[in-house]
């Protein structure tokens, strides 16, 4: 910014930004603070360093078994998700879909509405039809809300590559089955993995569906929600809590970078 | 301050890192004047044009217009205007917002506003058009609507980045001749940005030649074309054919020069006056090659070849003649006057190239 | 057959036996599986939930009716129709919080920063994509009454006492929600920003228009499709969002989806927690409507 005619090397905007950020990432960051607190309190000040609450949570087999559900939640949605994302994006940046834009705004409508909503409906749904609650059930809401997340991703990593490539490899002899392997499957190999990392850690963070479409087994932050009435379980949640953090940090960045790495890749030989 | 300086530009140089974008550019610009400035990319036209306008800062040098040195004044207070090169229409307004965007600050009352707008659309020829979204309109309509924007504002220089570049050779060819006449009707300083030489030499009253961020040459068309000083200029304007050389002989305003390529020059009226022994290069126009299938009496500026290929361009065809001296076919340009052109092929047969001796150029090496 | 535009009803895909391409065939039966599955399972619950509202519910068991007691009910009990109309406005609240927070960061990335715009946006948005409960139960521990601000206060000598008003309370609620989601608004309007064509700006300061100026006449109209879409993006979500009042708000601080929930966990009514939901969804697709017709009329008034 400037003042008369001086250039100053601070920008307000770029302070202002900074603090934004501080903002965003402070209050998250007293969870892993006060994990490693020697107290059963959240409460300053702090007592001493401590890992007990991580090694209880290691022992604690009701988390183990919830960590291992969403595992398996979270691994069968984000394929699922990321396979119905991109061929539903394949069909809408290759091919000249009737109305597309309101099929498009149909299939993105979880992004919008309440979650709630969604919840109940596929509770209901699930219900009359006496299908019983389950990890199956949680996969489907989870399929729902992660498929326009998918489809997003995948869009904007097909659009952005030149579909004359598809049509150079088909002019040079190859079916279009071949096309896809050689060509088009490589090309768009990033923007599935992002997918795919993406899809994993909304499943494995999300709670209210879960909470609704759950049976015996609970997730993850299912698990979370019934400690958090117990207040002497509380610094293990937050052990946990530091180390979910942690590993979505991990996972999204590493998504991102992988969904980047296809932007300014070098012209792959085919 | 005088008219012949209006604008005046005064060793003005643009840095990035070690790159010499503007390199120590100096020239008046006339008031009134349509003043080109022309070259390759990459030459710093454009550089130069945006510290005219002020989106830029010079690493060095000042630049003045009307007598008042623009230094760090920034591009919103310059009595500058400039058309962009995409035309920068705002998309979010109407044709008619869009003309009248600039006038906001005056604070006009609206009927005499709207009469200023009304007057604008009538000279580009777009009355009627004022509440169309700027995005309905085509390229040459946005050119147009870009124009009407900054004149309205009544600058004392108008700058143009490539406008032409977008249209299609026939719409060009219109625009350019609507430019140049509408510059005239309303006198103001016109500073226009091309690449394309035939564009510059259409509608200039001088051109600037750059290349590598200087100037190179700095007259009007005809003369860069006919006597152009540089190697580079002779070559960029135009097409040209070069022979290098050794001076022979020079005395009495006549030059002979001895080359490997079509043997002996002799050059009459030349502006330069060289030296015996000195290396030089000899540059001869196309059209000024005439080509026979006799021997012509005179030896000088004479040599035998056979025709290589014909390019024939409706008007006229350029024929490439290669010679035993050279590698380079040499390049004639014949009209097609009553089919000659059209007639002459590309068959491989023999021909005679001839000159006149004040035909040719000595352009140092 | 007409597709609907996005509503929650189910779009089905046009084909009614007219003239398509193969190439449009072989599109559609690409896309087919994914819409069904989102028909099955996204359209066809709905459809089911506005059903439900209907039925009664009379005990344990719910009777398929025609009724329209529950909206009756809803409608009567004057504190249903108050909480709605309360979470509606939180929601609001917390949009335009959002927006006017996450603006000023999303211009200075766009324009500000040259090089390595995305670390910036990533370090941004990652709190956004790791646990929504985790993040609001920060929250908690922080305002709570032996929370990290009271005991950090105390152990400060700033005050004796804990502060009680932090948590609990509608307010509470705000805060949280508009932390939650500052995270995330900021990428549509960042994505309008950086679409924006920089000669435009030029051109606005070549005809005379000052940094101000040419913000308020350029800049901002352009950015307006990613601010409408971000305040979108988050008002819509926020209205029903359960968690956070659940865990911060106490009993003052009850939202919509609370007593959606309820009613289909220990309020057992489940046909009145559909009608709530239904009479949700009206609701806030009528306020979204009438803001953005809102919108338009406002903006041919401006330029």
């Amino acid at each position: 910014m400037r003042i008369g005619s001086t250039k100053l090397p601070i920008s307000g905007l770029g302070t202002y930004t900074v603090i934004y950020l501080a903002f965003i990432y402070l209050p998250v960051l007293f969870l892993p603070l006060f994990s490693f607190n020697d107290a059963i309190y959240v409460a300053f000040p702090l007592k001493g360093f401590t890992f007990q609450w991580y090694e209880k949570m290691a022992d604690s087999q009701g988390l183990l078994t919830a960590f291992e559900n969403s595992v398996k939640v979270g691994i069968a949605v984000s394929i699922i998700s990321t396979i119905f994302g991109t061929l539903a994006a394949k069909a809408f940046t290759r091919y000249n879909i009737p109305f597309n834009r309101p099929i498009k705004g149909f299939i993105a409508v979880p992004l919008v509405i309440p979650l709630i909503i969604l919840g109940i409906s596929l509770m209901v749904v699930l219900n009359r039809a006496g299908i019983e609650l389950s990890l199956f059930t949680i996969a489907l809401g989870h399929v729902v809300i992660c498929v326009p997340f998918s489809m997003l991703v995948m869009m904007s990593r097909l659009e952005g590559f030149d579909k004359g490539l598809e049509e150079a490899a088909q002019d040079l002899g190859e079916t279009p089955w071949m096309t896809f392997w050689r060509v088009t499957f490589p090309l768009a190999m990033p923007g599935i993995v992002a997918s795919l990392l993406l899809c994993f850690t909304i499943s494995f963070d999300e709670f209210l569906l879960a909470f609704f479409l759950a049976g015996d087994q609970a997730t993850l932050p299912v698990y979370i929600w019934s400690q958090l009435r117990f207040p002497n379980k509380l610094p293990s949640v937050l052990a946990l809590g530091s180390c979910i953090l942690v590993a979505s940090a991990v996972i999204v960045i590493l998504a991102e970078l992988v969904r980047r790495l296809g932007v300014q890749a070098p012209k792959e030989g085919q | 301050m005088s008219d012949s300086s209006f604008i005046s530009i005064q060793r003005v140089a643009k840095h990035f890192g070690p790159v010499k974008a503007v390199d120590d550019v100096s020239f008046d610009i006339a008031r009134g004047e349509f003043f080109s400035l022309l070259g390759p990319s990459g030459c710093g036209k454009t550089t130069l044009m945006r510290m005219i306008a002020g989106f830029e800062e010079a690493t060095y040098g000042d630049i003045h217009i009307d007598g008042q040195p623009m230094g760090r004044i920034p591009p919103h207070k310059r009595p500058v205007n400039m058309v962009f090169q995409n035309y920068a229409i705002f998309p979010h307004l109407t044709v008619r917002q869009n003309i009248a965007f600039g006038l906001r600050k005056d604070k006009l009352p609206k009927p005499e506003l709207d009469s200023r707008v009304d007057e604008a659309l009538e000279m580009i020829k777009l009355a009627g058009y004022g509440d169309r979204g700027a995005t309905q309109l085509s390229g040459g309509q946005r050119q147009r609507v870009a124009l009407a924007r900054a004149l309205i504002k009544k600058p004392k220089v108008l700058l143009l980045d490539e406008p032409l570049g977008a249209l299609d050779k026939k719409l060009r060819e219109q625009m350019q001749l609507e430019l140049r006449a509408l510059q005239k009707s309303v006198g103001i300083t016109f500073i226009f940005v091309t690449h394309d030489q035939e564009e510059a030499m259409t509608m200039s009253d001088r051109i600037a030649v750059m290349s590598e961020g200087k100037a190179l040459e700095i007259d009007g068309p005809a003369t860069l074309y006919e006597k152009p000083k540089t190697r580079f200029v002779a070559d960029f304007l135009g097409s040209m054919n070069f022979f290098d050389g050794t001076v022979k002989s020079a005395e009495g305003g006549v030059a002979v020069v001895t080359t490997n390529q079509v043997g002996e020059i002799t050059i009459r009226n030349s502006d330069h006056q060289p030296a015996v022994g000195e290396k030089v290069v000899v540059a001869v126009r196309p059209e000024n090659v005439l080509v026979s299938g006799e021997q012509p009496d005179s030896v000088a500026n004479a040599v035998k070849g056979k025709v290589n290929a014909a390019a024939f361009l409706g008007d006229r065809s350029h024929i490439y003649v290669s010679v035993e001296g050279s590698d380079e076919p040499v390049l004639t340009l014949m009209q097609n006057l009553g089919g000659a052109a059209s007639r002459m092929g590309g068959e491989q047969h023999d021909v005679w190239l001839h000159w006149s001796d004040d035909a040719a150029l000595l352009l140092p090496k | 057959m007409a597709a609907d535009i996005v509503t929650t009803d189910k779009a089905p895909a046009s084909s009614g036996g007219t003239i398509m391409s193969a190439e449009t065939r072989r599109g559609l039966t690409l896309l087919s599986p994914t819409l069904v599955l989102m028909i099955v399972a996204l359209g066809f619950p709905i459809i089911v939930l506005i059903g439900l509202s209907f039925w009664t519910q009379s005990g344990m068991h719910m009777t398929p009716d025609f009724s329209s007691i529950n909206y009756e009910t809803f409608f009567s009990k004057k504190i249903y129709p108050l909480i709605l109309w309360r979470s509606i406005q939180i929601s609001a609240l917390v949009s335009f919080v959002t927006i006017l927070l996450a603006f000023p960061a999303a211009y200075f990335i766009a324009f500000k920063v040259k090089k390595h715009k995305i670390i910036w946006l990533i370090l941004i948005t990652l709190p956004f994509w790791t646990s929504y409960l985790l993040r609001v139960f920060a929250w908690k521990i922080i305002l709570g009454y032996n929370g990290v601000v009271n005991s950090g206060l105390i152990s400060l000598g700033i005050i004796d006492e804990p502060l009680t008003f932090m948590l609990h309370n509608l307010e509470a609620v705000v805060i949280t929600l508009a932390h939650a989601w500052a995270a995330f608004a900021i990428l549509p309007i960042y994505v309008s920003l950086e679409k924006i064509d920089r000669s435009l700006l030029e051109a606005a300061a070549d005809l005379g228009e000052g940094p101000v100026g040419s913000f308020f006449r350029v800049t901002l109209p352009l950015s307006m499709p990613g601010v409408i879409a971000a305040l979108l993006l988050v008002f819509i979500p926020t209205v029903g969002d359960y968690v956070t009042p659940k865990l911060v708000g106490g009993n003052t601080g009850i939202m919509i989806g609370n007593i959606v929930q309820s009613q289909f966990g220990r309020g057992n009514n489940w046909p009145m927690g559909a009608a709530i939901s239904v009479v949700s969804m009206i609701s806030i697709t009528a306020v979204v409507c009438g803001f953005l017709l809102l919108f338009y009329q406002l903006k041919k008034r401006l330029v």
